[in-house]
């Protein structure tokens, strides 16, 4: 996904987004600055995150 | 004999009580929000209270026998406390000022806890009630904070009804119930009123078990079967 497309869709500063994309390469959650995609590692923890969420859901908890 | 089986109901609470704390502590975890910490500090506190409630059962005559039932009272207290601010925080928008109230809230639960234990431990400092009168204010304050508790997890499955989002105002409930029937063997010495608390519990626990297992466990299983 093109990072423009990323900004579109989350809506988020350039100059904020970089930064943070900056930071999930450092995490190892995505490669490829210009063009991001998940790594393994991303995968895992969108997979972990989504049970988390669901878990709350379950348990009545609101999270925005 | 009949203790030893109380004794053992209660550690089984408390086991069931402290492996809900991993799965209450995830919520925490993965946003960093600390509005949420108060769900595994409130499912530990009632894990440390089934276990004094034990001791309480095992320990007979022994001078620590009042030590160990106001212990349970306060814990279990401080469960249904933390256990509802949590719930009541969920909902705030703001998350700084959730954070700012949480912040306040676990300061004033520490002036509280000392001003107890200087009350209660500390004699002469300040007279106290006598343990069954505080044992009933206790009850009913628990059965009022479960009852807020199962209104809010209310709240959230009516914006969003799905079948197994009435789980967690099920488990809140029987939470709630449980202890109206401690009150109830309190004021009248009923032994079907304390058999029933212990059972209602146990299955209030157990549905908040099979939350957690359905959201993590086996949502993991399913990831690892490509179907999700």
């Amino acid at each position: 996904m093109v990072l423009t497309h990323i900004q579109q869709k989350s809506n988020v500063p350039f100059d904020r987004l970089k930064t943070y994309i900056s930071e999930l390469l450092e995490l190892g959650l995505i490669q490829d600055e210009a063009l991001p995609k998940l790594t393994e590692k991303g995968l895992q923890y969108i997979t972990e995150y989504e049970k988390v969420l669901d878990f709350m859901k379950l348990m009545g908890l609101t999270y925005r | 004999m009949d203790n030893l089986f109380f004794v053992l109901v209660e550690g089984l609470s408390a086991a069931i009580a402290f492996v809900l704390v991993w799965f209450m502590a995830k919520p925490y975890r993965m946003t960093g929000e600390n509005r949420f910490l108060g769900l595994p500090i409130g499912f530990a506190f009632l894990g440390v209270s089934y276990i004094f409630m034990g001791a309480s059962l095992s320990l007979g005559e022994s001078s620590l026998l009042d030590e160990m039932r106001w212990l349970q009272l306060f814990t279990g207290a401080y469960a249904f406390v933390f256990i509802a601010v949590t719930y009541h925080l969920s909902f705030e928008t703001h998350e700084r000022k959730a954070r700012l109230l949480m912040q306040a809230f676990a300061s004033l639960m520490v002036l509280v806890s000392i001003f107890l234990f200087v009350v209660v431990f500390l004699p002469p400092v300040l007279a106290f009630p006598s343990y069954k009168a505080a044992d009933q204010y206790f009850r009913v304050f628990n059965m009022i904070l479960a009852l807020y508790v199962t209104l809010q997890t209310l709240r959230s499955h009516a914006l969003k009804p799905e079948s197994k989002t009435v789980l967690a105002p099920l488990g809140y409930a029987l939470l709630a119930f449980s202890q109206y029937s401690f009150l109830i063997w309190s004021l009248d010495s009923s032994f079907s009123a304390f058999i029933g608390a212990h059972a209602i519990r146990i299955v209030g626990l157990l549905v908040f078990l099979f939350v957690s297992y359905e959201a993590i466990i086996a949502r993991k299983k399913l990831a690892r079967e490509g179907q999700v």
